[in-house]
């Protein structure tokens, strides 16, 4: 009835400091207390308008009954939520476009680290390995060979890549075939010295692999290549085999 | 028939507690997600990380670094048994936080003076190192100006740090303003010798 929504929401407009949701409890709440008065006075011969008229006589002021109700709602909630929602609102915009940003990067450092486990030579010059060791959580691979002259005389270049064993992991440029960490011999324990870089490739350094070719100086008798590496207490050893009869030399990579 | 329990309305403080539970939840999500170190040894340990060290380093001094504009920015010296690292921090609000670099120098056998040359700071660079060798007395550094003079300064071993049997220093090599840069270190033992410690040459 009308009667009762006029003093119903009248009630719970006076409960300030609730929220929307226990305003319309409350109103809820009144408008049954309400009606059960006015079952109770229709009962004793009343019609249900007058009912209605002395039930809500019967409750009093509502603006009063709205302070009262208001008292059990704390204040403070109510600050602390709104004040809670802005301090939201600013944060959701500061760290948009952040947020954006580290997803990008996270997403490029776990497509690079995916695409150096599946790097392959692009050229039918290029002999495909898949030779890998694990350091610490970082794979060395060497992916390929190719067989090349250098200053006149036969060589091999190794094809490496250094990456995290996690896809989202970054990289160590700690794995490189230097003199300090790792040894390269023939099948019969001669050292056999190399060269960092190639002709044609630079070192590609991402955030998630670095890769890099190593150029070693070998004779046509020697069958394979061992690389031994030492640091820290860290060891491994990877062994390439090596075939000059199949070996067909770029001619861009005579020097 | 039971009746319906009707739903609790949500209250102010289930509200403020909701909005501040998404609010960590969308900050730890940005710090997962971009890596932001939010302490200097958190930075640190990430970069010590990607060394491949044998064990974590333990720290031996500290200091302020002299020219960076960053006001945060720190260095560090530490060390494990298998090598000697010089670390730069600095902090980055805007970025990753907290980020470290810097340099390792990894003990040769049988080398009682290691020294090196910290180049990845670019404000500055800093001559760092251990002597293990008691018969060294003395370090003098010779440096220049912008404006091209020559001059030099001597510094004690017994006023370096000591630590377990051995002398540690780290010595600015240059500024980024270009007011002077230590071209050599000379160290002078008990016996009149010298070795000199040239900056080209330790810095290949």
């Amino acid at each position: 009835m009308r009667i009762y929504d006029e003093f119903c929401f009248a009630a719970a407009g006076a409960v300030r400091n609730a929220s929307a949701q226990e305003r319309n409890a409350i109103r809820q709440e009144l408008r049954e207390h309400l009606e059960d008065h006015a079952a109770a006075l229709m009962e004793d011969g009343l019609s249900a308008e007058e009912a209605a008229r002395a039930a809500v006589d019967a409750m009093g002021d509502p603006a009063e009954i709205g302070k009262a109700i208001n008292q059990a709602y704390p204040l403070r909630w109510r600050i602390l939520s709104h004040f809670s929602l802005l301090c939201a609102i600013v944060l959701v915009c500061l760290l948009y476009l952040p947020m954006w940003t580290a997803i990008g990067i996270l997403y490029t450092t776990i497509d690079d680290n995916l695409y150096a486990r599946q790097m392959e030579p692009f050229t039918s010059y290029g002999i495909p390995l898949d030779l890998k060791a694990t350091v610490k959580g970082q794979v060395f691979r060497v992916w390929g060979m190719e067989y090349r002259i250098q200053n006149g005389a036969p060589a091999v270049e190794l094809c490496c890549v250094t990456y995290n064993r996690l896809p989202w992991g970054s990289r160590s440029s700690q794995i490189n075939l230097n003199n300090q960490t790792f040894s390269v011999y023939d099948e019969n324990g001669t050292v056999l010295p190399f060269l960092y870089g190639s002709t044609d490739r630079v070192p590609s350094v991402s955030s998630a692999y670095v890769a890099s070719d190593y150029i070693i100086p070998a004779e046509e008798t020697t069958q394979k290549l061992i690389l031994d590496y030492q640091r820290m207490g860290e060891s491994f050893t990877l062994t390439i085999p090596i075939d000059w009869s199949a070996a067909q030399t770029d001619p861009l990579k005579r020097s | 028939m039971k009746e319906k329990k009707s739903a609790k309305p949500v209250s102010f403080r289930k509200k403020t507690c909701y909005t501040l539970a998404f609010c960590a939840a969308w900050l730890l999500l940005y710090l997962v997600l971009s890596g932001y170190h939010l302490t200097p040894n958190q930075a640190l340990r990430s970069y010590e990380d990607t060394l491949l060290l044998s064990a974590p380093t333990q720290m031996l001094m500290q200091g302020k670094s002299l020219s960076a504009p960053d006001d945060f920015a720190r260095w560090r010296l530490s060390e494990n048994e298998d090598c000697l690292l010089f670390s730069l921090y600095f902090f980055r609000p805007r970025m990753d936080g907290w980020s470290a670099t810097g340099s390792l120098l990894e003990y040769q056998r049988n080398t009682p003076v290691e020294i090196a040359i910290d180049h990845s700071s670019t404000y500055e660079d800093y001559w760092f190192g251990k002597i293990s060798d008691p018969a060294v007395l003395s370090m003098e550094v010779r440096y220049e100006t912008a404006q091209g003079e020559a001059g030099s300064e001597t510094f004690w071993t017994k006023d370096m740090l000591y630590h377990n049997g051995a002398y540690y220093f780290v010595v600015p090599a240059s500024s980024s303003a270009w007011v002077w840069s230590i071209s050599q270190l000379v160290l002078h033992t008990r016996t009149g010798g010298t070795q000199i410690y040239d900056f080209e040459d330790v810095s290949q």
